[in-house]
């Protein structure tokens, strides 16, 4: 498509003879893909057919046998991962590219229905009883070793997520003995910690090369969860006491700052900073309370429009920073 | 007409398509440095990311300083209405020009957040006049957008000009009473297949080379109301409203059913036999308004069995698609495009080969070879001179 151009800058003496072979013979042979429309399509295929079979579950509940139920969710969670253990490639602590788009979604759907199968099991025969966290406790470390061992990042991501319900579910039965207020407290720490524990999997994950690409997801949950449970812990207590965490959210703000400049991430250096921001804001609005009524409206829009042009001039300095 | 730099804009064309090649591993580092040399680009553009942020904060900035203009103007027990909206819409254009102009920002996220805002107060100071007339909200709405799409180039307001034009044809059909009624379907279609039509004649066009963006989201709209004016429901819904009756049937039902139906799958067949991705993935995300259209007045299955059926025919047939072009046939493929790039489509050769050798001084048309090339180069020629 493109060869004019090359060619123009070929005779200008910008490229060489053999980029420019090369290029023309990429053109010429190129081919028009149509592999996202195909991805897209399976997508909205398997989603389509969980969401159905759900519903078919849901509404024959009374009519159809719970075993004839089970059995076949079973044999459909069966049979998608026979077929993924079948076509995957060997394990491997590094990347292992996916064996197709085709693959990935199978054992998606492979994984959904075992979701369905445990929560069925739990809903009609309450297997687990009311140890709820051992309901969730099962999916999540099937999620966490269908990831590693399928090498799925999607997986993963729907592991951490049930990582978050089981520390949460554990946590909510004790926090019901003490007085409703508390239970923001135990979900803030409760959080906080998570976020670390994520922090720690990122680092380690590159630290001993074990799955290295995994880092990236573990990352971006620590960092939204860090800051969300840093930031309400600062709102949950009153003005003064709350200075500790302001302190701490300005050292998550240092680490990750740094960090992200470090690996040269726009993406992690634009969160660290709108997080930052709305910790700043809020220690800000909490402050001028304190001052009377009258002034402080005007003093609350001062604030945004200096801040916004002091974060606009911080952007493209760190902008600056990350290409140099 | 455009606020940017023409040479910088046709320079990063190039050098993007270099960049290209480089990260694809045919052009060497050294290649791209000597083409960066040549073909300086000048502009502010920074990293998406803070892109997103610079215009998430200057959206920010912008309202809080018509907060505060408000709030001194209330104290002050003035009422300025629609004046303060106009006065603070020209202010943020001027604004604008300044950081475009004098600071080179292009796509920065300050011109778009400025850009933005600009356009938003404009449209409040017109707004507070109220005006029952719809023809010249939508004919003024329309000309303000596109202002502002042909001096940036922008693609949302390129988008807001289409349909606002598309209010403007369909508020004036609607005053010719019930002709303009009965015949509105009709008259979107053609509208809509003109303007397509239009631009998809025009889009490797040397005079729109800097519009190539705009043009695609253009004809992804054209697309859509071309099949929108036809569907069933839509016809049925809103002439329903427009004549204030309650029909069973329609005249021409056959002819909508075949529209709502048969157009997506045309646009697939089209995209996929012409190579135009625009067309393939208009139609398929047309083909769920398809099916919901159906849905709506032909309860053939229970949603589950229905959700059940799609699902298992979708994962066939891609499983066949798949398996069908494990060789690539017909020039088709299913394998990730090594660079998911726009370029591709778009044909940019044309306009990058004018404008490069218009400013350096290279005959153009000389290749022989090249037919399409050669006089694209000719226009861009007479063009600049």
């Amino acid at each position: 498509m493109s060869n004019s151009v090359f060619e123009k800058l070929h005779s200008d003496g910008l490229i060489a003879d053999h980029t420019l072979e090369n290029i023309r013979k990429k053109n010429s042979s190129a081919l028009f893909s149509i592999h996202w429309e195909l991805k897209a399509l399976l997508y909205i295929g398997v989603m389509l057919l969980s969401t159905g079979l759900g519903i078919l579950v849901y509404k024959n509940i009374n009519t159809i046998s719970h075993q004839v139920v089970l059995g076949t969710i079973a044999a459909l969670t069966i049979a998608c991962f026979i077929w993924c253990y079948k076509n995957k490639l060997p394990f491997s602590p590094e990347k292992v590219e996916s064996s197709g788009a085709f693959a990935d979604y199978i054992l998606l759907l492979g994984t959904l229905s075992f979701l369905s199968f445990v929560g069925y099991l739990q809903f009609q025969y309450g297997v687990f009883g009311d140890r709820y966290g051992l309901a969730t406790f099962i999916p999540m470390v099937f999620l966490f070793i269908t990831a590693y061992y399928f090498d799925h990042p999607g997986i993963l991501c729907m592991a951490i997520a049930n990582l978050a319900l089981w520390m949460g579910v554990s946590v909510t039965p004790r926090s019901l003995l003490e007085n409703g207020d508390f239970s923001t407290e135990i979900a803030i720490y409760t959080y906080l910690n998570l976020g670390l524990f994520l922090l720690l999997l990122a680092i380690a994950s590159k630290r001993y090369h074990f799955k290295k690409h995994f880092s990236f997801i573990y990352h971006q949950f620590a960092v939204h969860l860090t800051f969300v449970a840093l930031i309400s812990g600062y709102s949950h207590y009153s003005y003064y006491p709350a200075f500790i965490w302001l302190i701490a959210v300005a050292l998550a703000m240092w680490f990750f700052l740094t960090d992200a400049l470090k690996h040269k991430s726009f993406y992690f250096v634009l969160l660290t900073v709108i997080y930052s921001y709305i910790a700043l804001s809020i220690f800000v609005v909490r402050s001028l309370d304190f001052l009377p009524r009258y002034a402080v409206t005007y003093l609350y829009i001062l604030y945004f429009i200096v801040s916004g042009l002091g974060l606009i001039f911080t952007l493209i300095y760190l902008n600056r920073k990350i290409k140099a | 007409m455009i606020i940017y730099n023409k040479t910088w804009l046709a320079n990063a064309v190039i050098v993007g398509l270099a960049e290209e090649q480089n990260q694809q591993g045919l052009l060497s580092d050294t290649e791209l440095q000597a083409i960066r040399g040549k073909y300086p680009v000048g502009f502010y553009t920074p990293n998406i990311f803070i892109r997103i942020g610079l215009f998430l904060v200057t959206v920010i900035t912008a309202v809080c300083f018509e907060r505060l203009v408000n709030l001194i103007l209330f104290d002050s027990g003035l009422n300025p209405g629609y004046r303060l909206y106009l006065i603070l819409g020209l202010l943020n254009y001027v604004a604008l020009w300044l950081i475009v102009k004098k600071k080179s920002h292009y796509r920065s996220g300050v011109d778009d957040g400025l850009l933005l805002m600009s356009f938003i107060w404009l449209l409040i100071s017109i707004e507070w006049l109220q005006s029952d007339n719809y023809q010249a909200r939508a004919i003024f709405i329309f000309l303000l957008s596109l202002y502002f799409a042909l001096r940036f180039s922008d693609m949302l307001m390129s988008c807001i000009s289409y349909l606002s034009l598309t209010a403007f044809l369909y508020f004036t059909w609607q005053k010719l009473g019930p002709t303009g009624i009965s015949t509105m379907p009709f008259a979107l279609m053609l509208y809509s297949g003109v303007i397509y039509l239009f631009v998809s004649r025009n889009i490797s066009n040397i005079k729109t080379r800097f519009y190539v963006a705009c043009m695609i989201t253009i004809q992804v709209l054209t697309l859509i109301t071309f099949y929108v004016a036809g569907n069933y429901f839509v016809v049925k819904e809103v002439g329903e409203i427009l004549n204030h009756t309650k029909n069973e049937t329609m005249p021409l039902n056959w002819f909508f059913w075949i529209w709502t139906t048969m157009l997506p799958a045309f646009y697939v067949y089209r995209g996929i036999v012409r190579k135009d991705r625009i067309s393939l993935r208009v139609g398929l995300l047309l083909c769920i308004a398809a099916a919901i259209t159906v849905r709506h007045y032909y309860n053939l299955m229970p949603l589950e069995l229905l959700f059940i059926l799609t699902g298992i025919i979708l994962i066939v047939l891609v499983w066949y698609v798949k398996k069908y072009l494990k060789t690539p046939r017909h020039g088709i493929t299913d394998k990730e495009p090594a660079i998911e790039s726009l370029s591709d489509q778009l044909k940019l050769e044309s306009l990058v080969i004018s404008d490069s050798s218009s400013h350096i001084g290279i005959p153009p048309a000389d290749t022989g070879t090249q037919m399409g090339g050669g006089r694209f180069g000719g226009g861009g020629a007479s063009g600049t001179f």
